[in-house]
């Protein structure tokens, strides 16, 4: 019996062990993360991480500056030689498919919560997102694309570019009213960009709709798209409109440039000779602004773009002209899109006839454009005399020349946007740096993100094809072929 | 007993004198193994005494045993009269006494180990017996999974084990490491020299693609977590030991290698890469208390360090160079394509400033060919241990405690480790019993060096360096000038530095910049068995595994490059702003098992035995990372916040539970054929909730031919064929809560607001574990009186269903998705081969030789789930351009990367003279081709001499500090064609588009920074072939009649050695045994290795 005894206590020991299991949800419960956050929350987190990548000075100033030739760097200058860092370009992948993700997320729980504002600013955030994607690369994936967590599709197709530019500008034309329709708030505090002002976010859907179609104005007409956006009345009114994150004093949520050259010490990024001699030949009065002196000369000079030896022979760290002082602050923002580069673009479309106003109005919006920028430098009161001074006075002849090198003297240290427009327009005129590693011409696009080739690879192979080239710096996008 | 004592006292008087003049001829031979035996047998003796059963006598036998190998007595061999039960054992001083018939003819003496031997009584009264070892007993018991004990022969399954006294002939720090070499199949890698670095062990290859791929640690019957909380990758971040490294060596009874799943299938879900099964030593009945006292010291200088030019020195200019301020021109880069060294130049350079601060001067530009091995110390390890143990015939106890203090060949590194254990054993009644383990570890480190590639990392300031730098002037920092204006880093706070654009003054740094760790740690475990009734009984243990860990990191004001561990989480690059971090984790583990055993001969032939259980483990883990920038200088505190940023806060909690429920049965017909079946189901809370259930099943066959057929007459004495099939399972990197999907909230606030973001790695509640099924066979010969020994082994298992987060493409709006995809093959064969190479008559010479080689073919069969795509691929890691990965139809952990382009017949294309960039390709991989070890040892009367070999060959390595060596012009090879310049081997397009010898003459310089760096991974993969010399040691067991009289009963004084010499490799500059951490993806790449250490010291082991 004493044995039995023992045999039954040992079952009921093993059996209480045992009878946990009705637990293990409990158990496996996420203790630390919600499944469900207010809408407003996300607005930051896709702000924040692609004003940090496009600042990044891997990104914004060794890719974009240096194809741009505003900056070129006295060491380490691969990147400016055409050979970009790989991580740089992959990073600028996954970090704007996971703003366009998480902005995508937004959208779903705005719907949930029923506020067509915060629906509107994720379908900006979106359409910005994929806007800069497709711009980078060219095709990539977009009416596929996202669409992992809804329909379990992780190997979505590469759309046409495009038809991506058709789908942006549905997302832009989509957000629109839902921005303005009044219904639903947005948390200010959690709005870093505009602070909760719905109205300011409209004029960014607009402005970004803009600055899309003059993208693609080369290969498809615009013009009653582009009339309409200005007959609405809803585009940037002002520099305090613009699309900017003012980043915070202190690191790490300081402009990543200031991390990176001030806190960081990273000294090599001085300006390129091309930007010094384009300022200093037109007496361009943001020089003092853009530019530090030499340390050893006490005047402004230009570092050659390109060259294998560094530092090259003369232009040595203290030879050449640092970054000014006012984009080297903490504070300084970050661009979504700035009021001077939507004037100029206006003043294209106008000088091109697909804006109405003729010849004046490209006029106005050229000086404003420029009134503008030399404003946001703090230089706002010598643009009576600059406008005069030989080349910058407008020429009704010589107008797009002037559209597009004061557009790329505004968009100093916005590098992408830079490099992208003067991909577009060719102004100025830039020829590419001397010592050039594997192509012979300023790129025409980025590498799609290498790992691509393994995960997505039957899309990818077949993006390349369609795009007729191979995954390279020059094949030309669509918007650039001719 | 007193009475008998007295008499025993008397024969030992009389015994005494014989036993000294024997003592010179028969205590020569150290059999470590008999060491062994014959503490099993004695703690068969404890059960056995009070068993003796008194009959009538009518004369009394007496007598001594001693061991044939060492002289020493046996306490505890089975003396009986042969054809009777009348028997007795002997006791501690292998004596006996034992009454017989008078017509009783012979003894039988007997003792697990050893060969029984009969000796006819005839008239004799007093007996002395020298019992000879068997090497390897047939009837030797194995502790087989969940503490369930098996006759050796009976075991279907390859399992090996190491003895504790091999571990400590030569102690490592890392347990890991003591087994390099010494096991078939077991696949060793110290990530490198630095103390407190982690090491990775393998069974026989990776059976899943992210998880750990490490076996389960099971520690005196109960799990012990071997988790690794470094943070090393290839761009920064320090290594911690792996938790197993917090287990003594010293406490080590023996180490047995379970390697696949038939040995581990009992285990279940965590035993899928195999059990390592470690069981303590254990008190025994003694006399008295016997103390053992261990105390090493020794002696770690680099074992290989990079072959340096010594010709050229910093800068890029050939007939200049100046020092302004370590920033600006020539004296701010980090490289060496400068001005010849050692013909008689002179310029200003930094130890101008240090030599003549007011007034500095241009000093002669020479070469320090050892300004590198000089910058490292010489380590220093020592290592004490105490330890007291004993007991009665109910009770048995041991208690030790160890303390081990190592100071890092990198400077201002250190790491201490205390523990105390304590074990006991007690029977309350003859039917009920208890014994309990208890480890308390303490281990800390003020600093553990930087790896990676980081600013932090030292040794990256040799690699990216002037070739002319003489890094002892930067020693004695606290009485340097500061560094210049215009430097980038310290700028008029910091000491000088040779270069001040990218890194800070490397004496400073490790001085002031501080990693710090601390463990502590209790390991315990309790057990009560009660015989129910001679067939049936019942045991119960449960055991707690807890520890707290925190670690620090420290960076002073001013510091050089990116903040590692900040970075991480939040993005922030810059640490010159100075920060303190603080880590901190808790983990407890905690196990129940119930084990219910029944064991009864059914007939003459057959014999069955059954035992059946269940567990439950539960484990919860806690971590918090908070983080800050510096206010005030040099004041590491959380508080000390600098003025208008936020603190950085992460905070973790997790949970997990597996209960269990298992039963293994064995049936064998007349001792020599053996089925054994196991049968264990899991229930996992990670796994979701209408799949967490699964069951693993296995069966083994084995048959003693040697029984069977006889072989005595071949000279076989031992024969066992095996085989067996077995499925075992697990989760992979699956871990809590990672099948729900949930919103991330952002660590660091953006002006004191939270942001959250949707999830990077979506959930899936279709997952299931994975599954390894797996054959084996196998053979066991011994011939020759056990003089040569060989036990072969092949098997093929196949892991499928494998868990983890497919990497797919970002696009898709996440990085990743859980699934159960891909498949993973293992086939090979481990031979184990031992030999007595000489022995002589008296044996007091011997000379043993133990071989073991192991064959690994591992292939990743899919990598993903489509099966139209054939060279699918998961990523392991990446460095750079480099990736490791898990590609179909390669073995497991590939290195990919951009390769030279070639022409059709294999040439490299060049243009301008400088090689293309070709497709990135797969370019080797970390698989050995085969692994081996060969241990021989010498023992002439009191000296034993121990050499280890180990061998890894085949696999690759990607060394980035031949790449970026290349690219700075540090490494000897970048002296070709300095003067000259350099002409690629290789084609060049014609104009008239055909390809012609490439004849483009370009600098050196030039062609290195094309050719190597990150761009071309191709030219820095290496062949990480080696075989190395791992260990020598020589020890003395000084005489006994010199130390008995002193009151010792051991004393051994040895010279030790590990890591003595690469005997062979390929790889340049580097030991290619290397790993960033010991973790999957930090396989197969280097930079700046941190040097592995050669160690040499002196051991002295006392017991009285």
């Amino acid at each position: 019996m004493k044995i039995i005894r023992y045999i039954l206590t040992s079952f009921i020991i093993t059996t209480l062990l045992l009878s946990c299991d009705n637990k293990f949800e409990e158990i496996n419960s996420n203790l630390d993360s919600p499944v469900v956050i207010p809408s407003s929350m996300i607005i930051g987190t896709v702000v924040r991480n692609v004003a940090n990548e496009l600042y990044s000075t891997f990104n914004g100033l060794e890719i974009g500056e240096s194809w741009a030739q505003h900056i070129s760097m006295v060491q380490y200058n691969d990147p400016e030689r055409y050979k970009p860092r790989v991580t740089s370009m992959d990073n600028l992948w996954s970090v704007f498919y996971t703003g366009a993700s998480n902005a995508n997320q937004m959208y779903n729980l705005a719907v949930l919560e029923e506020n067509s504002v915060n629906q509107g600013i994720a379908l900006v955030l979106k359409a910005y997102c994929f806007s800069l994607l497709t711009d980078f690369y060219g095709d990539v994936p977009f009416s596929e694309a996202l669409k992992g967590p809804s329909d379990a599709n992780f190997t979505p197709v590469y759309d046409k570019q495009q038809d991506i530019y058709t789908g942006i500008l549905a997302l832009l034309d989509e957000a629109m009213p839902l921005l303005s329709s009044g219904i639903g708030t947005t948390d200010p505090s959690m709005d870093i960009l505009y602070a909760g002002d719905n109205s300011k976010w409209a004029k960014f859907a607009a402005s970004l709709k803009f600055r899309a179609l003059m993208r693609i104005s080369a290969k498809t007409d615009v013009k009653s798209e582009l009339q309409a956006l200005v007959s609405g009345g809803n585009l940037f009114a002002s520099n305090d409109d613009e699309a900017k994150l003012v980043f915070l004093s202190t690191s790490p949520e300081a402009n990543p440039i200031y991390e990176t050259i001030v806190a960081g010490g990273r000294g090599e990024f001085k300006l390129a000779e091309t930007f010094i001699n384009y300022l200093t030949s037109n007496s361009d009065p943001r020089l003092p602004v853009y530019a530090q002196p030499a340390v050893a000369t006490g005047t402004y000079v230009g570092k050659p773009s390109g060259h294998s030896e560094s530092p090259l022979p003369g232009y040595g760290y203290d030879d050449v002209s640092s970054i000014g002082t006012l984009y080297l602050e903490a504070t300084a923002p970050g661009y979504f899109m700035s009021y001077s580069e939507l004037l100029f673009l206006m003043a294209e479309a106008s000088q091109k006839g697909y804006i109405s106003g003729g010849v004046t109005a490209t006029q106005n919006y050229y000086e404003a454009g420029i009134q503008n920028s030399l404003t946001e430098n703090g230089v706002g009161e010598s643009f009576a005399q600059f406008k005069t001074v030989g080349g910058v006075a407008f020429n009704t002849n010589n107008a797009l020349q002037q559209i597009g090198t004061q557009k790329w003297a505004a968009l100093f240290c916005q590098g992408f946007e830079a490099w992208t427009e003067w991909r577009r327009t060719k102004f100025p005129a830039l020829s590419p740096v001397p010592d050039r590693y594997f192509i012979d011409q300023i790129p025409n696009r980025l590498k799609y993100e290498s790992n691509e080739v393994s995960i997505n690879s039957i899309n990818y192979k077949a993006a390349i094809l369609q795009q007729g080239g191979a995954d390279d710096l020059v094949t030309p996008i669509w918007w650039l072929k001719n | 007993m007193g009475e008998s004592n007295n008499e025993v006292v008397k024969l030992k008087g009389i015994e005494i004198g014989i036993y000294l003049t024997e003592f010179s001829s028969i205590n020569n031979t150290v059999n470590l193994n008999l060491f062994y035996m014959k503490k099993i047998a004695l703690l068969l003796a404890f059960f056995a005494i009070g068993l003796q059963v008194l009959v009538a006598q009518t004369r009394e036998i007496s007598g001594t045993v001693t061991s044939a190998d060492d002289g020493g007595s046996i306490p505890g061999v089975s003396v009986s009269v042969k054809g009777t039960t009348l028997g007795t054992i002997t006791d501690m001083d292998g004596m006996f006494r034992l009454k017989v018939p008078q017509d009783a003819k012979t003894l039988v003496f007997s003792f697990v180990g050893m060969t029984a031997q009969e000796v006819v009584i005839g008239t004799q009264s007093v007996l002395k017996i020298q019992l000879k070892s068997e090497t390897i007993g047939v009837d030797e018991v194995v502790v087989t999974a969940m503490g369930i004990k098996r006759s050796e022969k009976a075991i279907g399954y390859a399992a090996q084990s190491v003895g504790g006294d091999k571990l400590n002939e030569a102690p490592e720090a890392n347990l890991v490491n003591s087994l390099s070499g010494r096991v078939a199949g077991v696949n060793i890698t110290n990530s490198s020299g630095a103390v407190g670095s982690s090491s990775r062990i393998v069974l026989r290859g990776a059976s899943s693609i992210y998880g750990d791929n490490q076996p389960l640690f099971i520690v005196d019957g109960m799990p012990v977590s071997n988790s690794n909380e470094g943070t090393t990758t290839g761009s920064g971040g320090f290594d911690l030991p792996n938790g197993v490294a917090d287990i003594n060596p010293n406490n080590i009874e023996s180490v047995n290698v379970l390697k696949g799943p038939n040995a581990a299938a009992l285990y279940g879900m965590r035993a899928s890469n195999g059990v390592i099964v470690i069981t303590t030593k254990k008190g025994k009945k003694s006399k008295g208390i016997g103390v053992e006292f261990n105390q090493t010291y020794t002696f770690e200088e680099p074992l290989v360090i990079p072959n340096f030019q010594n010709s050229y020195g910093q800068g890029s200019s050939k007939d200049f160079f100046e020092y302004i301020n370590g920033t600006s021109g020539d004296g701010g880069t980090d490289e060496s394509w400068g001005a010849p060294l050692d013909v008689g130049l002179k310029f200003m350079q930094f130890t101008s400033y240090i030599n003549n601060p007011d007034n500095p001067q241009p000093e002669p530009w020479v070469s320090h060919p050892n300004n590198v091995r000089d910058f490292y110390d010489t380590g220093l390890t020592s290592k004490s241990d105490v330890s007291l143990s004993g007991g009665n015939e109910t009770t048995t106890f041991r208690l030790g405690t160890g303390y081990s203090d190592q100071k890092g060949m990198i400077p201002f590194t250190d790491f201490k480790k205390f523990n105390v254990t304590a074990s006991g054993s007690h029977k309350f009644t003859d039917k009920i019993r208890s014994n309990f383990t208890s480890k308390f570890i303490k281990s800390d480190s003020d600093n553990l060096p930087n790896s990676g590639y980081d600013g932090s990392n030292v040794v990256q300031q040799t690699i990216w360096s002037g070739r002319n730098v003489d890094l002892q002037a930067l020693k004695n920092w606290r009485n340097l000038p500061k560094a210049l204006p215009g430097s980038t880093y310290g700028e008029g706070s910091l000491p000088i530095n040779w270069n001040t654009a990218f890194q800070n003054n490397p004496y400073w740094q490790l001085e002031t910049n501080k990693n710090s760790f601390n463990r502590t740690r209790f390991i315990g475990n309790m057990g009560i068995g009660i015989d129910l009734t001679d067939y049936l009984s019942v045991n119960g243990n449960a055991g707690v595994d807890y520890y707290t860990t925190k670690t620090s990191v420290k960076w002073a004001k001013g510091s050089a490059g990116d903040a590692p561990t900040y970075w991480r989480y939040s993005g922030n690059r810059d640490g010159s702003e100075g920060f303190y971090d603080e880590e901190q984790r808790s983990f407890i583990e905690s196990n129940m098992d119930l084990l219910l055993s029944f064991k009864k001969t059914i007939t003459d032939k057959f014999k069955l035995s059954i035992d059946a259980g269940g567990s439950r483990m539960h484990t919860e883990s806690t971590f918090d990372y908070r983080a800050v920038q510096l206010q005030l200088p040099e004041l590491y505190n959380l508080g000390n916040i600098k003025s208008g940023t936020s603190l950085f806060n992460k905070n973790e909690h997790y949970q997990s539970s597996i209960n269990s429920l298992y039963a293994s049965g064995e049936l064998s017909f007349k001792e020599y054929l053996f089925l054994n079946v196991t049968g264990r189901n899991d229930w996992a809370s990670v796994l979701p909730a209408e799949n967490n259930s699964f069951f693993y099943p296995s069966v083994t066959l084995s048959t003693l031919l040697s029984e069977i057929l006889d072989l005595k007459s071949a000279k076989i004495d031992y024969l066992k064929v095996r085989g067996g099939w077995a499925e075992v399972g697990g989760f992979g990197p699956l871990g809590p809560s990672d099948i729900l999907a949930t919103y991330t909230l952002s660590s660091l606030p953006w002006n004191g607001n939270t942001f959250g973001s949707y999830p990077t790695t979506l959930n899936n509640s279709k997952l299931k574990t994975q599954s390894t099924i797996g054959i084996e066979g196998g053979m066991e010969l011994r011939m020759f009186a056990s003089k040569l020994r060989l036990d072969v082994t092949y098997y093929d298992q196949t892991s499928s269903d494998l868990v983890l987060p497919v990497q797919v493409t970002r696009a898709s709006g996440v990085a990743s998705v859980w699934d159960n995809v891909g498949e993973l093959r293992n086939r090979g064969v481990e031979i184990q081969l031992g030999g007595t190479l000489f022995e002589s008559s008296k044996k007091d010479f011997a000379v043993n030789l133990d071989i073991n080689f192991a064959k690994n073919h591992n292939e990743v069969i899919k990598a993903g789930k489509d099966d139209s795509n054939n060279e699918e691929t998961l990523i392991l890691g990446t460095m750079w351009n480099m990736n490791l990965e898990a590609r179909e139809g390669y073995a497991y952990g590939v290195i990919v990367g951009p390769s030279l382009a070639r022409t059709e017949s294999g040439e490299v294309i060049y243009k301008n003279g400088l090689p293309q960039i070709g497709e990135t390709k797969v370019l080797g991989d970390i698989e050995a081709d085969w692994t081996g070890g060969a241990n021989l040892s010498i023992n002439y009367k009191s000296i034993t001499l121990n050499t280890l070999v180990d061998a890894k060959i085949g696999g690759e390595v990607y060394s980035m500090t031949s790449a970026w060596g290349r690219y700075s012009g540090i490494l000897e090879e970048t002296l070709q064609g300095r003067e000259t310049g350099v002409v690629g081997d290789g084609v060049m397009l014609n104009t008239d588009g055909n390809y012609v010898p490439n004849n483009v003459v370009v600098s050196a310089e030039n062609f290195n920074h094309n050719a190597f760096g990150s761009e071309i991974v191709e030219t820095s993969v290496f062949d990480a072939s080696y075989v190395k010399l791992r260990q020598v040691s020589l020890s003395y067991n000084l005489p006994k009649n010199w130390i008995s009289s002193i009151g010792l009963t051991n004393v051994n004084f040895s010279v030790i050695g590990r890591n003595l010499a690469i005997l062979y490799k390929k790889a340049p500059h580097i030991d290619p045994e290397t790993g960033l951490s010991n973790s999957n993806g930090q396989q197969g790449m280097e930079f700046g290795q941190l040097p592995s250490a050669r160690s040499i010291g002196v051991s002295l082991n006392v017991k009285f």
